[in-house]
């Protein structure tokens, strides 16, 4: 049913809500992958440590996490429709090439080094599962060539987006864990100390939670992938719609590692790494629950890395000014894929090589993700102040900048009590 | 007087024609106002004191 009204000769026809959810379907995606990827192997790292070492308790960590990414990360929705430009292109035309270069060296230094942790987890994943990384990295670098390379956006969509429906999985695995569901309840939604007393090591695991929760790849990745799908004027809602679904997802999905690993807690289990920890979960869950936690991890792993790779590639491109799209076969934007491709071989060749520094390159990670994000943020909120250009329809508003000068404020003193807590280990006293 | 025709076929971005986006390329760079032109500085000011601080961390930790 739709609904039609005259008033003073205009024609205003309101859309049945069939039509509003194909309106929907069709914009929803960037908002849905950026959020989902954002959960990737450092994330299940954090999330499930989080757990493991405190049980349900930092669970309401995750609560106002949900607003903050979706203000961060609605602001780039909006710009990339009402420009049709990437986050990179937009810095380097707008506040020139100084500014530019900085942020795509940035991008590309910070991306690299993430990648390089997806890979090293699907290692590691591969070592539990008995298949040689040898073989299995390899294998993980042309399938994410593999998966971009169809010349389609929307096959490429589509078939990252089954690999975010796998996520569901993780409700399955922490219901099979089963949690103590009213107090993992209470600990969702009054905030609340360690038992123990407050720690560094308490600290620094928030901080972790808050910064693995928001990137600064994913600015960067949504406005080209808005730009890249060709959003209109008219999908800014569906498009809000998608980043908010985004946002829940990202908070559901990390509750539930951190109900995993709260498993551990209870039965006072420790263990190195996550690929350990769906071992050591074997009693608990049983032999096909910790084979779901290991795929679930490469699942996060792939989906990572190919969000990243493509963010480089869209801000590289973007910069260069070549064409850089989806929709293109890999002959007709050879400089834009092949700069996926180099950055996923390079990281996948690293992982390979015998005695890499990988803890360093995990720390390294850390400390540039923290200087480097609140300087995206700044740029993205005076671009959305650019009223000249954006008009009042797509620029923010005074609550909005409230919103979000709090929400950089807050990020950016977490931002620096990470580097701080990195660079100076001694800062810091307690476990 | 405005009149607003909404159509009822869904159609898919990338099938539909290109509409014209707020920003142009000849728009060239954004003229900052005093406070953005302070931010920008203040970030400046930030990011080499973060350089500052790892270096120093490496230059200590050899």
């Amino acid at each position: 049913m739709s609904f039609a009204t005259f008033s003073q000769g205009t024609l205003a026809v309101r859309p049945a809500w069939r039509t509003r959810l194909m309106r929907y379907l069709v914009v929803a995606g960037p908002g849905l992958i950026v959020m989902v990827a954002d959960n990737d192997a450092g994330a299940v790292s954090t999330y499930t440590q989080a757990g493991a070492q405190y049980g349900t308790h930092l669970l309401w960590v995750l609560l106002p996490l949900l607003p903050v990414t979706y203000f961060v990360q609605e602001m780039v929705a909006r710009l990339g429709i009402a420009t049709g430009q990437g986050h990179a292109a937009m810095i380097y035309q707008r506040f020139g090439t100084w500014w530019g270069r900085f942020s795509l060296f940035d991008l590309m230094l910070l991306n690299f080094l993430t990648l390089v942790t997806e890979f090293a987890a699907i290692a590691l994943v591969a070592g539990r599962l008995g298949v040689p990384p040898a073989l299995a990295i390899p294998f993980a670098a042309l399938g994410l060539v593999f998966l971009v390379g169809t010349g389609s956006y929307r096959r490429w969509e589509r078939m990252t987006l089954a690999l975010c429906g796998l996520n569901l999985g993780w409700f399955a695995l922490a219901w099979m864990v089963g949690p103590n569901w009213g107090q993992a309840l209470r600990d969702a939604v009054i905030p609340a100390g360690p038992t123990g007393g407050i720690t560094g090591g308490w600290v620094f695991l928030v901080i972790a939670i808050v910064g693995t929760t928001i990137a600064p790849w994913q600015l960067f990745f949504q406005q080209s992938c808005v730009a890249d799908k060709r959003l209109r004027f008219a999908d800014l809602g569906a498009a809000r719609l998608d980043t908010l679904f985004g946002a829940v997802a990202v908070v559901v999905f990390a509750a539930a590692m951190m109900l995993i690993g709260a498993g551990l807690f209870r039965a006072g289990i420790h263990y190195d790494d996550p690929a350990q920890m769906a071992v050591a979960l074997g009693p608990v869950i049983g032999r096909v629950g910790s084979m779901g936690i290991l795929l679930l991890m490469a699942n996060a792993a792939l989906l990572g890395a190919t969000a990243i790779s493509l963010s480089s590639a869209w801000a590289w491109g973007e910069m260069m000014g070549w064409r850089n799209t989806l929709q293109a076969r890999m002959t007709e934007a050879p400089g834009f894929y092949a700069i996926y491709a180099v950055t996923v071989g390079a990281a996948a060749a690293l992982v390979l090589i015998p005695g890499a520094k990988l803890q360093a390159i995990i720390i390294g990670v850390q400390v540039i993700s923290g200087i480097m994000l609140p300087s995206a943020i700044v740029f993205l909120q005076i671009l959305l102040n650019d009223r000249a250009m954006l008009g009042e329809r797509f620029a923010n508003r005074r609550w909005n900048n409230w919103v979000n000068w709090t929400v950089i404020a807050v990020l950016v003193a977490l931002s620096m009590l990470l580097a701080a807590k990195v660079l100076l280990p001694g800062l810091f006293t307690g476990a | 007087m405005s009149e607003t025709i909404l159509s009822m076929r869904v159609v898919h971005p990338l099938d539909d024609a290109a509409e014209e986006k707020l920003f142009r390329p000849e728009m060239g760079r954004l003229e900052l106002p005093r406070g953005a032109r302070m931010l920008l500085l203040l970030l400046r000011l930030y990011l080499a004191a973060m350089l500052m601080l790892i270096g120093a961390h490496f230059l200590l930790s050899f």
